[in-house]
């Protein structure tokens, strides 16, 4: 059973002018870990923005939990949107205190602690914010985002400033949460990040939706083979007599071919071993969500 | 209520700033007020002879004292903005509306923080002239004047609110600080610009920050009873001649123009995006 965690309604923003978000319309449901996609100024981080309260749209609407814009919704809610924002002149604890009382959490400092482990900063907890590295500014937002153990996590770039090292730690993170059934919205341009964690996909451009679907919808249906055999020729004459196949690219070493989903490398095997081929090659390969992202938004 | 005050507090318990602000207000009022009371001039017994330590008798203690520690509302004033402009700089009013407040909990827990300072500041002022006037009186009504230290309230929330409508309106500290400092010292010389061109100087008493300074006014009852023979003629002659408005309208006039400062801050807020 699934339940709505998120409905938006034609939402819009508009800036002195400029149409940052165009009537745009999303659902999330309960358990998804839904990315957000789009380059720079698609309008990913308005659209988290509005959704936290922070900025106002200009028409539309959106409703957390099916229980509309109401305040109490950010509560269930964790959150860190572009930067991280905190006092400098407080530690990691004093920042996170604040926080847990917004929150209205009950004996704070155990989980101020377990959460500064979490985000590896618990042997800094007691240095001033100002003294942090860009990356341990990004750990203490996450830290300050999962504080409460929200139900919706959203994310707005979590893996700015990290290091490569961070970026598994955080992606680990992430995949963990979503396994506990919460709910988890991703604003990123880096794909990689998205296809390794995201079930679900909106692509924004120019504050529009483009596209929107499960994570194999939108890498598509297609399968591709890479093939190589001794005689080029003969092989490509073989491809062309069989409809199901298609040249894609054609290189002087190899060929790429283009399959539906339901033909298997064994069978493209077994058609050409048919016809008197013997593949020296024969390499799977789907469509990378940067190719088909790249592609989208052209 | 509480809730939101306990926020506020956490933002500025480590915060050297503010805390060495609090102290300088805190230790200069008292030496001030100890520094005038050591002066004197003219000869004993003679009707130019007076002393310092006079102003700090009951009841004229509570004129006295509040009229010192209004020449520090500028400190506040700038500590206010400080602790606004801080939120916007630091990103963290929008980060406290992401965490879950509403914004117009983030306005009313500065607006109650900043009642919460007004009080404090109130209070010490309260005790410090209540100890002075102890030291210094030798009987005389003690509290007939004691309405000064709720007018001296007033004229703090006065000037809080001024500084805090222009922190929301500008978000950037030195910006706030130039404009409200500017707005306090450039008020007089306005005034008097003003008074010479329409040739009057009852209309300028209406000015806003007239009206805020005007609250606790030099004590010049003190003053004509110290120099007169005949103190009250003095006294009335003194008043007619600088004042327009009573201090009870006075009063209700700094209320009105505190309600337009909030009025005017909860509006920008409203239609811009933190």
């Amino acid at each position: 059973m699934s339940a709505t965690i998120l409905e938006i309604n034609k939402l819009s923003k508009k800036y002195k002018g400029v149409l940052a978000l165009d009537s745009l319309s999303l659902k999330v449901e309960k358990g998804t870990v839904f990315g957000l996609l789009g380059p720079n100024g698609s309008g990913k981080t308005t659209t988290l923005g509005i959704l936290l309260g922070a900025l106002r749209q200009s028409t539309g609407s959106y409703s957390w939990f099916e229980n509309g814009d109401a305040t109490g919704n950010r509560l269930r809610i964790g959150a860190l949107l572009e930067t991280p924002n905190f006092y400098p002149y407080l530690t990691a604890v004093g920042n996170l205190e604040i926080v847990a009382k917004i929150k209205k959490l009950n004996n704070p400092s155990e989980r101020i602690n377990s959460v500064l482990k979490i985000v590896n900063l618990y042997q800094r907890k007691d240095s001033n914010f100002k003294t942090y590295s860009l990356g341990m500014k990004q750990r203490l937002a996450i830290a300050a985002a999962i504080l409460n153990d929200p139900e919706v996590l959203v994310l707005d770039e979590p893996t700015n400033g990290l290091d490569p090292q961070g970026i598994a730690e955080i992606r680990e993170l992430i995949i963990a949460i979503s396994k506990e059934g919460k709910t988890i919205i991703i604003a990123s341009h880096i794909l990689d990040e998205i296809e390794k964690v995201c079930t679900h996909v909106a692509i924004l451009k120019f504050g529009n939706l483009v596209r929107q679907g499960t994570i194999e919808e939108i890498i598509g249906g297609d399968n591709f083979v890479i093939i190589a055999a001794n005689d080029m020729a003969l092989t490509k004459t073989a491809i062309d007599e069989n409809p199901q196949l298609e040249v894609s690219k054609t290189t002087e070493t190899e060929i790429t071919i283009k399959v539906s989903k339901e033909i298997t490398t064994e069978m493209i095997n077994q058609y050409f071993f048919d016809k008197g081929i013997v593949l020296s090659k024969l390499k799977s390969h789907s469509e990378s969500l940067e190719k088909q992202f790249l592609e989208i938004i052209k | 209520m509480l809730h939101l005050l306990d926020i506020e507090y956490s933002k500025v318990k480590k915060y050297k700033t503010f805390w060495a602000i609090l102290i300088i207000y805190a230790t200069l009022i008292p030496l001030i007020i100890w520094g005038i009371s050591a002066l004197h001039f003219g000869q004993e017994g003679t009707p130019m002879y007076w002393k310092g330590s006079s102003l700090f008798k009951f009841p004229v203690v509570w004129n006295g004292v509040t009229w010192i520690a209004s020449w520090f509302n500028l400190l506040l004033g700038i500590l206010i903005v400080l602790i606004i402009c801080n939120d916007f700089n630091y990103r963290t009013f929008k980060q406290n509306v992401i965490d879950g407040l509403s914004k117009q909990q983030v306005i009313a827990s500065k607006f109650l923080f900043l009642l919460a300072l007004a009080i404090t500041v109130n209070l010490y002022t309260f005790i410090i002239s209540l100890l002075f006037g102890l030291v210094f009186s030798d009987g005389g009504s003690m509290f007939s004047d004691i309405y000064y230290v709720v007018i001296y309230f007033a004229q703090t929330i006065g000037y809080f609110t001024l500084a805090f409508l222009f922190s929301i309106l500008l978000r950037k500290t030195a910006l706030a600080i130039i404009l409200f400092t500017l707005t306090i010292i450039l008020n007089p010389i306005l005034t008097g610009v003003i008074s010479l061109a329409i040739g009057d100087n009852s209309i300028v008493q209406f000015l806003p920050i007239n009206v805020i300074s005007e609250l606790t006014p030099f004590p010049l009852q003190w003053l004509t009873d110290m120099m007169s023979a005949n103190p009250e003629a003095q006294k009335k002659s003194m008043e007619a001649a600088s004042m327009v408005i009573s201090q009870p309208i006075r009063t209700v006039m700094a209320t009105i123009y505190i309600a337009i400062f909030v009025f005017l801050s909860n509006l920008i807020l409203k239609r811009r995006d933190l």
